[in-house]
């Protein structure tokens, strides 16, 4: 099979041949560029019979994704969730034979929709009206994600599991340390600080499920105003679900409509609680708002020792290794109590883009 | 050769950068990694500018935090000394680059770490103490002054300079 250096329409072309024993003929090959942990391309092809079909290709950046988590575990994961009754995409295949592509990847069902919401960024009640029912909408879906058997499908061997609910905090201290230590981080006083405060602090779990991690606006696909698919699982873990109500992008800012504020993170955690089968505590969603932010330094760790080892490490991970990674250790420094955290305007600042930018100027 | 200085030469290619290359770009990919480019090029500069600076102040207030831990475990006998006074014993001959700077930063932010694992080790019997607790409160103004060295850094590089992706 001819070599190809990264993946490429032609690559594909020639995969489907070879490896599926399929003639296509690809559409569209384009690379989705919101992501910055992994490389993720959507595929539209036609088979032989003319019929128009599409896939998600996942891989590794050149010289490694930006957490350290590994790509099989995400496949992994995103083969068990199949089997879990959650809208998730559908793994397809695994392939990491150097002969038939640039590297490792795997493959999974393009679903039809969008990170994007339409009518979302509008200003006014329509606009306030649509992010209400879209952030409703997201804490349904995670308390699904949280009432699932995660049990029953074999997620501990991937993930690990805490011994019980008391130890679940602790658990998730546990594991971030473990990967700090296994890929050999450069020693950060303030890591080390953070984690103290949080093992003497830990609490309890109202249960122990599964926990989608990164999660919110941009995360998850939306199609007429409803999840199709709940996407980008790399900090998921068996642990607290109060962990995902801490970190939600996007869905637990203020909502005003009519004058009243019907939504925010209180109110979020109060819906949450209503519909999920175990409720959270606003006290534990508190303490994951630093675990989680620890959890985020540590990934940062990794993306700079991934820089550090290969000129192919991309500008975005240098970039996360700089000032986002600097950002994260301000906001964890002012939470103890060590310095000034970040002008808050700043993380407004980190999520435009190139993109954004050209769309509002567009519209 | 002293000018032109890296700083200068590197201004040079972030301003031709900006003026020739940006401009003819179409894909939202190619303009997203030059606006992520235009950010660190003035991030390096700054770095060349100010971080030998920024290390060599971060070596001299480690080595001050360690020498009180030292002590102050000397004086307790909490727990023994040894290896933290090797590790201030073992000073380089010179630091005169920013590679070497770096290095001694990391070796003493190693020792640093080691001995907050040790502190913790110790809290059960000595969390009272007020000497303890003294160095506890130290160990945090060291991190909270070493993170705003890191802040001159990267702010006046990123903030309100535009999308950075």
């Amino acid at each position: 099979m001819e070599t190809f250096p990264d993946f490429c329409t032609e690559w594909f072309v020639s995969y489907m041949n070879r490896r599926k024993g399929q003639a296509v003929t690809v559409d569209r090959f384009e690379r989705f560029t919101r992501g910055t942990s992994r490389q993720t391309w959507f595929v539209h092809y036609r088979g032989e019979d003319g019929a128009p079909q599409s896939v998600t290709i996942r891989t590794d950046h050149p010289a490694g994704a930006g957490d350290p988590t590994s790509l099989d575990q995400e496949f992994a994961i995103y083969d068990r969730l199949g089997r879990m009754g959650l809208p998730t995409a559908r793994a397809l295949y695994w392939e990491e034979d150097p002969a038939s592509c640039p590297r490792p990847f795997f493959a999974r069902e393009l679903i039809d929709g969008s990170w994007q919401i339409g009518g979302y960024a509008l200003a006014g009640e329509d606009g306030a009206r649509i992010r209400f029912a879209a952030a409703q909408e997201h804490m349904r879906a995670l308390a699904a994600v949280h009432d699932a058997d995660w049990r029953a499908v074999g997620f501990a061997a991937i993930l690990g599991a805490p011994e019980d609910e008391a130890d679940a905090a602790r658990f998730y201290v546990r594991r971030q340390r473990a990967l700090l230590a296994e890929f050999g981080a450069e020693p950060q006083p303030l890591l080390a600080e953070v984690a103290r405060v949080l093992l003497e602090g830990a609490p309890s779990a109202g249960r122990v499920s599964l926990c989608k991690g990164t999660n919110g606006l941009g995360e998850e696909v939306f199609r007429d105003g409803r999840i199709v698919a709940l996407s980008d699982w790399e900090e998921a873990w068996i642990g607290d679900p109060a962990s995902d109500l801490a970190m939600v992008q996007g869905f637990t800012e203020v909502i005003v409509i009519d004058g009243e504020t019907v939504w925010d993170l209180d109110r979020a955690v109060a819906y949450y609680n209503q519909v999920a089968a175990v409720p959270v505590t606003m006290e534990n969603v508190r303490y994951y708002q630093l675990a989680r932010m620890f959890g985020r330094l540590v990934m940062f760790a990794y993306t700079t020792t991934v820089v550090q080892r290969s000129a192919n490490a991309t500008v975005r991970q240098s970039w996360t290794a700089t000032e986002v990674q600097h950002a994260v250790k301000r906001v964890l420094a002012h939470a103890l109590g060590l310095g000034e955290g970040p002008d808050p305007a700043l993380f407004e600042e980190l999520n435009q883009s190139v993109e954004m930018q050209a769309q509002e100027a567009a519209s | 050769m002293i000018h032109p200085t890296c700083r200068e030469v590197l201004a040079t290619v972030a301003a031709s950068f900006s003026r020739e290359i940006v401009p003819e770009l179409s894909s939202i990919e190619a303009r997203s990694s030059a606006a992520t480019i235009e950010h660190l090029l003035r991030h390096v500069m700054l770095r060349i500018e100010e971080e030998g600076e920024v290390l060599m102040r971060d070596i001299a207030r480690l080595r001050t935090l360690l020498a009180h831990i030292a002590d102050w475990m000397e004086q307790t006998g909490a727990v023994s000394p040894e290896s933290l006074s090797t590790a201030l014993a073992n000073e380089p001959a010179d630091l005169w680059t920013l590679q070497r700077q770096g290095d001694e930063a990391l070796r003493l932010r190693a020792s640093l770490v080691a001995v907050q694992a040790q502190l913790d080790g110790l809290a059960g019997d000595w969390a009272g103490n007020e000497g303890y607790q003294a160095l506890r409160r130290e160990i945090g103004g060291y991190i909270g002054a070493q993170l705003m060295d890191e802040a001159r850094l990267i702010a006046p590089a990123f903030s309100g300079r535009g999308p950075r992706r």
